[in-house]
Order: structure tokens, then sequence, then C-alpha cells
């Protein structure tokens, strides 16, 4: 029992805040009489989509010589399509502004059958060789796709899916970027993010401006800065022992403009990422300038300053009480 | 806890729990601001991103100060470097202090960064003076637990963060196993602290931070007896290995005590499941969910069931579909719910719910195609089997 939340409940309805079925409603609830475990479901759905798309991915791995590629390429095409054909019977009608999942389960069917989708096309690409060397396209058509299940449905998770799987067409990983910071051909795979995080960026822009799905702006805007800062701070610390001369100004410029117009736009997550890619960016220049003890008097003032400026910029990003 | 502390923190729930109620459409706004403008004194609140911020600029200012200081005083030896940083643990945990006590906004992040520190100098500082006086392996290991369950503990009650009770039970548990017989001794601890905190809960009347400190504590100590029952840990001898000397033989556990690991392996998780489920408690919900799958994974770890694919599979539908099955039961009854429970969002499942098929989607991402080989004129290798769960090459 949530014996404070229970007492204030008490007031409330004493002053008149709540009503009386509200305030009986409340009770219940920190009484522990009223337990929600949606997020469990949730959690669990989670897994559930997880284990079972993994067990393909097994299925194919292992079974090939076994089953033959047409029974593997057409279970897995015949899964999909089930849980394709869910989605769109559940389906509400197309908006282009926000449209709430009619179950639980949408978003999680839906994903399932993107991700089966992707499954069965590495699989036949593999097997068949259909685009030859230009292979990587396969994750392209794959994320265009992606893209208009996410833009149809209205799934900020099948969006994330289809921009990793564009970003992964670049030879971008979004979920570990570390190829960017070393690596054979990093400096092509940086090159890359940051054309890749400004395309993002300026759909972002687009679709928001346009009022077509601009609660989508986010997913772009959040992963597209992901892109372009992550990829100048791996430019700025991948230079094996020497700062780079050509990507510490763009991280500077990338990380002042982020900070200037997320300032502006009161934009307090991209204004976050900003300061945190300049505050690296400082931090490997005071590395570079082999001050010895006086690197550690710089880096300490340099975080108090960058404290000082967070508590003097959050002002203008309001927080509801 | 200070007594305004203790008002704030109550103050911080209802609010949190009036923005989960809004944001459930259980009240409207002319409700929510009633409620805000009632409970303005505890200020404005600074975002969690900004709070990360403040956070990791303090950890590292101040750990740099440090470094400065033992850089400054010339110290080198173990003493010096001990009782400086014991004195500097002294001095971040007073700042902890002004920091709550003083700053408009609650909370900040600098006063999470300022409390980890005070706890870690002040346990850093015995390792070192215990160093300095050649005390070394479990006799170190005997005086250091307790002083960090202690320093831990303090903390977790003077300032309310709940992870440091978790911290201070995992140390009084890593304690107990650094004595003969450990096992028995880490499940008798565990079990204590299990019930302590049960009572704690159940009885006395605790501010919002402490009462989820003691829920925490309760949970790692049930985690603690399951580590101790489960089949492959007694079978490997996990718990005797955390105290044994070294050249000492390895634990071998006997066939009594792995009948008796298979027995509380089934029926822990089932028995906590109950007691969740009786109590309407989901922290228990939940750990007896966990501990049934880790001993579901525990029998194909001893026992082939099926090929890796059919067990994943099998067991990913079998999740999916129950969940499924649940929330249209549930939503099915009465209001929305049976026995006490419900799949309605009642608090701010909102921005979770939001961020966790987001967070599903991207752990699931296609791995990127591996730049280099992408040789003109080059067949290639294929794709990775991304988007489909699987990242491994074909």
């Amino acid at each position: 029992m949530n014996q404070s939340l229970l007492e204030s409940v008490g007031r409330l309805r004493a002053r008149g805040t709540l009503t009386d079925s509200q305030a009986g409603f409340f009770g219940r609830i920190a009484r522990g009489e009223l337990v929600s475990v949606r997020i469990e479901l949730q959690i669990a759905l989670w897994a559930g989509v997880t284990l079972v798309a993994a067990g393909a991915g097994i299925l194919v791995k292992d079974n090939l010589a076994h089953l033959g590629p047409v029974t593997i390429g057409a279970g897995i095409a015949l899964a999909a399509a089930l849980c394709l054909w869910y989605v769109a019977r559940a389906a509400p009608p197309f908006s282009w502004g926000p449209v709430a999942s009619p179950t639980l389960a949408f978003d999680y069917v839906l994903l399932l059958g993107v991700l089966l989708i992707g499954t069965d096309f590495a699989y036949l690409e593999t097997q068949y060789k259909l685009l030859g060397s230009n292979w990587p396209w396969h994750l392209f058509l794959l994320s265009l796709i992606q893209l208009a299940f996410a833009f149809r449905y209205d799934s900020r998770a099948v969006l994330s899916l289809s921009l990793a799987s564009f970003a992964a067409w670049r030879g971008v990983a979004l979920s570990f970027p570390g190829g960017a910071l070393f690596g054979r051909n990093e400096a092509a795979i940086r090159v890359n993010a940051l054309v890749v995080g400004a395309l993002f960026l300026a759909v972002g822009i687009l679709i928001e401006r346009a009022g077509r799905k601009s609660h989508f702006e986010p997913a772009f805007g959040n992963l597209g800065l992901l892109l372009l800062l992550g990829a100048a701070v791996a430019g700025v610390y991948g230079g094996y022992g020497h700062l780079d001369a050509l990507w510490f100004p763009v991280l500077v410029v990338t990380a002042a403009t982020t900070v200037t117009l997320s300032y502006r736009a009161r934009r307090s997550d991209y204004f976050a990422q900003g300061v945190i890619a300049a505050y690296l960016g400082f931090l490997r220049l005071a590395a570079e300038l082999h001050l010895e003890v006086g690197l550690f008097y710089l880096v300490s003032a340099g975080s108090f300053g960058v404290l000082l400026l967070i508590l003097w910029a959050h002002r203008r990003f309001k927080e509801e009480p | 806890m200070k007594q305004a502390w203790r008002g704030a923190d109550i103050a911080a729930e209802l609010l949190a729990a009036a923005r989960g109620w809004r944001a459930a459409g259980l009240i409207d706004e002319t409700a929510f601001s009633a409620i805000a403008a009632d409970h303005v004194a505890t200020g404005p609140r600074l975002g969690p991103i900004w709070r990360v911020l403040v956070f990791l600029c303090v950890v590292v200012g101040v750990s740099t100060a440090t470094t400065i200081s033992f850089i400054s005083f010339g110290l080198r030896e173990a003493t010096g470097v001990g009782v400086l940083m014991l004195i500097l643990g002294i001095a971040l945990a007073a700042i902890t202090d002004v920091v709550i006590d003083r700053c408009s906004f609650q909370p900040t992040g600098a006063e999470a960064a300022t409390s980890l520190l005070a706890a870690g100098y002040l346990c850093a500082a015995v390792f070192v003076l215990l160093d300095d006086l050649h005390l070394k392996g479990h006799e170190a290991l005997r005086l250091t637990y307790p002083w960090c369950a202690a320093v831990f503990a303090l903390a977790a009650w003077r300032w309310g963060f709940r992870l440091y009770a978790g911290a201070a039970a995992l140390c009084i548990l890593l304690l107990a196993a650094q004595f003969p017989g450990a096992r028995p001794i880490w499940i008798a601890v565990a079990t204590l602290i299990a019930a302590w905190a049960t009572v704690t809960c159940a009885t006395r009347q605790l501010a919002p931070s402490h009462r989820e400190g003691v829920e925490l504590v309760r949970i790692v100590a049930l985690a603690a007896i399951y580590v101790a029952i489960n089949y492959y840990s007694v079978d490997k001898g996990f718990l005797e290995e955390l105290g044994r000397i070294v050249g000492a033989p390895r634990h071998r556990a006997g066939e009594a005590s792995l009948l008796l690991a298979g027995l509380g392996s089934a029926l822990f998780p089932l028995a906590i499941l109950m007691w969740g489920l009786r109590s309407r408690d989901r922290a228990l919900i939940v750990v007896g969910i966990i501990a049934a799958a880790l001993s579901l994974t525990t029998v194909r770890f001893y026992f082939h069931v099926a090929p890796l694919w059919v067990v994943l599979a099998a067991s990913g539908a079998a999740l999916a579909g129950t969940s499924l099955l649940l929330e249209r039961w549930l939503r099915s009854g009465e209001d929305a719910e049976r026995f006490g429970f419900t799949a309605a969002p009642l608090y701010d499942e909102g921005r979770r719910e939001r961020l966790l098929p987001v967070v599903a989607a991207l752990s699931m991402a296609p791995a990127a195609r591996i730049v280099p080989e992408e040789l003109p004129g080059g067949s290639g290798k294929g794709g990775a089997f991304g988007g489909g769960g699987a990242a491994g090459s074909f």
C-alpha cells in the first residue's frame, strides 16, 4: 500500500480537486487494489517477437541443407504475410496525423512481420544473388518497404527500423557505430554517416513543415543528429593518436550549429546532443595540448564551465512542474 | 532524511502520479493544474536529459579536481591518499546535503553525482587504507564489505536514492559469501533481508524514496536466494567461488545439494509468482517470471529438448501468445479488470509505451554492410540476416 499517495488523494478530495469517483479510483490504485500490468505485457510481447525472429534466423542458418531454399523462403514469407494480414485487418484508416494503435499487439505484430520480410529478403538475396555485386541495395529496398509500412500504419518502431536499414545500406550501424571510429575504411563510413544524418534531418524538417506525419520528426531528427555528431566525434577521436585537422572543424561546426539552432527552437534533446558532442571535442582538444597537470585543471574548469552553461541555458527550455 | 525533504519527496510522488493520471486521461488539465499549483514549493523540474548532462559534468569535474588535489598535495603514500579520500568523501556528502537543501530545481542530477562520488570515495578510502595495513584477501573483504554496506545504507537513508539501498544489500550478501559454508549463510542472510524488507514495507509509513529503496532491497534479496538455489549455480559452485581462497580446491556439489537445487529451481519461481499475484505486486511477478525463464534456460542447458530454433520460436510464440490472451482476458472483464489487474494504463506508461517498440526495433536492426568488402567488380559476401533478429553472417 502506498500510504503517502493515499493520504494525498484524500487531501485532494477534501479540497474538491478530485471528484468522488476519481478519488475512489486513485485510492484503489494507492492501496494496491488495482494494478496495471500493461508494461509487463508489452515487454513479454517484445521478448516474444525477438525470440521468434531470432528462431527464424537460426532456422534459416542451420536447416538450409535439410529443408531447401524454396521451403525456407516460402515459410518465412508465409509467416510474414500472416502477420501483415492481421495488421491490415486491424489497422485504422490512414491519417497524416498520429493514429493510436488499435490493440496492444498491433505494433509488435507489425514489427514481427516487417522483421520477417527483412530476414526473407536477406535470405533470398544471399541464396540467389539477385542483385549480384550490388547486394547492399537490398537494404535500401528493405528500408523503403519499411518506410511505407511505417507511414501507412503510423509506427515509430518500424520507422526507426527503416532508418536503421537505410543507414546500414550506407555501411553505418545505428546500434553500434564503432566502425566509424576505427577500421580499415572508417573515413568513408564517417562521410556516409554525415550525409545520411544530414538527409534524415532534412526529411525531419520537411515533414514537420509540410504537416505530414510531423510526429515522426523526432525520430528523423534524433537519429540524424546521432549520425551527424557521432561521425564528427568519431573523426576527432579516430586519428590514431593525432587530432584530425579536418574532422575537428567539422565537429566544431556541427556541434555549434546544433546547439545554436536547438537553443532557438527550444529543443532540449537536440541541445543536449550538441553539448555532449562539443564537450567530447573539448576533451579531445585538451588531451592534444599535452599540458600534463594543466590538463586536469583544463578538464575540471571545462566541466564546471559546461555545467554553468547548461544551468544558464535550461531556463529557455521550460519544464512543466 | 530531513522532514522538508520528506515533504518534497511526497509532493514529487503525487505530481508524478498526477502527470501519469493526466497522460492516461484519468484527470483533465484543470485538475492537474490545481494539483501542480498546490505543490509549487517543490520547485520546477529539470528534465532527464538535463539531469544526465549535469551528472556527467559534475562527475568529470569533481574527479579531475580530485586528481589535481592528489598532485597538488604531492600524495604518493597509501595513507595520505586514503585519508584525503575520506576527507573528500565527507566533503562531498556535505555538498550533497547543501544541493538537496538549497537548489531550487529538484532533482538536478548534481546531487546524484556528488552522492555517488561521496559513497565511492568513502568505500575506496577503506580499500586503500586496508592495503596500507597489509590486509589482503578475505581479511580485507570482511572489513570492506560491512563498511561499504554501512556507507550505502546511510546514503540511501539520508538522501533517498534507492540504488544505494540495493547496493547495501548486495554488500551484506557478498560479506556472507566470505565465510565457510557460504551458500547456507548466503541463503539465510538473503531470507532475513527479504523478510525484514517485506515487514518494513507492510508496517512502517515510509517516505516514497525509502519505500522504493526497501522494495529494491527485497528484490535483491529474492534474486540472491534464487542465485543460491539455481541448479546451474549449485552445480558450478558460483557462491563458493566468491569466497574461495586462492589455491584451495574447487567446491563440488553433492547429489543431495543438486537434488534440492533442482527442486528449488522449479518451485521458487512458482512460489514468488504466486506471492506476487496474490499480493498484486508487480515487482514480485516480474521476479517470478524472470526466475521461471532462467529455470527453463537451465533445463535447456542440461537437457537437449529440441533444436535451438524450435525452442526460441516456440517460447517466443508462447510468450507473445500468452501476453495477448492475458491482455484480451483482462480487457474483457468488468471495468476492464480482473482480480485487481488491468491492462489499461494507470500511470505514465505513455512515454515508455512509445519508446519500448522503438528500442525493440533498433535492437533488431540489420547489420550494416561492410564497406571495405564492396570492391569494384566484387561479388560481395552477402548480407547478414539482419532484420530477422539474427546478425550472424550467412
